[in-house]
């Protein structure tokens, strides 16, 4: 059996008319006058709102071939459009012992009792308190501020070593910018923009190469140096 | 001093120097030392601060502060208690800072 509509008289607020329409009618037109009109309830309800989410949105540079591309920000993963590279985005934090290789976007910890064993870790920027053994690559920044003593060597934007830090690698050291304020030990350093030692800094190369050389009163260099240049 | 004058033989001065004229062995100074742009020493030049902006073939040395101007050669090393190299500039050798 088909519900029952149960009618109700609605007076038009215009001239005052009275029709009947459903009990839950939202909004109907005078029979009389024309006047479009709401139902109290439609009225009093207003207007639906409709919430429209807003992504955030940020752009990602593939590790592996360069291609940009934009992914949300909050996002943990995402796979190059060009290349197919898995791209792993958020941050990760060692505090004890790790040994496989890492690569994110996003930034390295090795907590100042983590020890990163793996064979090599890539981020865009790597914050070193404890120990590694691997090569680091930082894409934007490597800043050292426990003792790292690297078994190969380590790579980036800019090497930044903090007061009574140490980072010893077996191997070159390749940056665009430094900021020694505590000690680097390498056979090889290259800086292809400016490096800096400051007062406390100190830096022993077999060979040390950059663009640019400030070394402040009570920073040390021992090194086989030349400029880029030159 | 007129121009294209050289000297044969090392220089030893008590007193701050501009040196603009090429230079047939080492320049020391009890004092600070300017080599200006164009100006070639072809030994070494040694003072208390040091400003190379020419070239200086055997080397710097310099008990406080030695400045490789953005035009400027050195070759041998370079000795010193602080150091600015600036961008441009030519440098190989052994480097002892502190």
């Amino acid at each position: 059996m088909p519900p029952v509509l149960h009618k109700i008289e609605v007076a038009c607020p215009e001239c005052g008319q009275a029709q009947m329409e459903s009990e839950n009618f939202i909004s109907t037109v005078c029979r009389n006058c024309g006047h479009y009109f709401k139902s109290e309830r439609a009225a009093l309800s207003g207007k639906r709102k409709i919430r429209r989410t807003v992504i955030r949105k940020r752009e990602l540079s593939c590790s592996e071939c360069g291609t940009a591309q934009e992914v949300a920000e909050e996002a943990q993963s995402s796979t190059c459009l060009h290349c197919g590279r898995h791209l792993e985005l958020g941050h990760r934090e060692i505090l004890g012992e790790h040994l496989g290789n890492l690569s994110l976007e996003g930034e390295l910890k090795i907590g100042p009792k983590g020890n990163f064993g793996g064979s090599k870790a890539r981020a865009a920027r790597i914050l070193l308190q404890g120990r590694a053994s691997g090569y680091l690559e930082a894409t934007e920044w490597l800043r050292v501020e426990g003792q790292g003593k690297l078994r190969t060597g380590a790579s980036g934007g800019k090497l930044e070593i903090a007061p009574g830090a140490v980072l010893e690698t077996g191997e070159p050291v390749l940056f665009q910018s430094g900021e020694i304020e505590g000690e680097l030990r390498c056979p090889m350093a290259r800086f292809s923009g400016p490096l800096r030692v400051g007062p406390q800094g100190a830096v022993r190369a077999e060979q040390l190469s950059f663009n640019e050389l400030t070394v402040e009163t009570g920073g040390r260099i021992q090194a086989q140096a030349e400029t880029l240049n030159g | 001093m007129p121009q294209g004058l050289q000297i044969w033989g090392d220089v030893k001065l008590r007193a701050d120097a501009v040196i603009g004229v090429e230079v047939k062995g080492n320049v020391t100074s009890t004092d600070k030392i300017i080599v200006t742009e164009g100006t070639v020493i072809a030994g070494a030049v040694e003072g208390s601060d040091v400003w190379i902006q020419g070239e200086a073939h055997g080397g710097v040395a310099g008990r406080g502060q030695v400045r490789i101007g953005p035009k400027a050669k050195v070759k041998v090393g370079c000795r010193a208690k602080a150091l600015r190299i600036d961008p441009g500039a030519e440098f190989r050798g052994e480097l002892q800072v502190g």
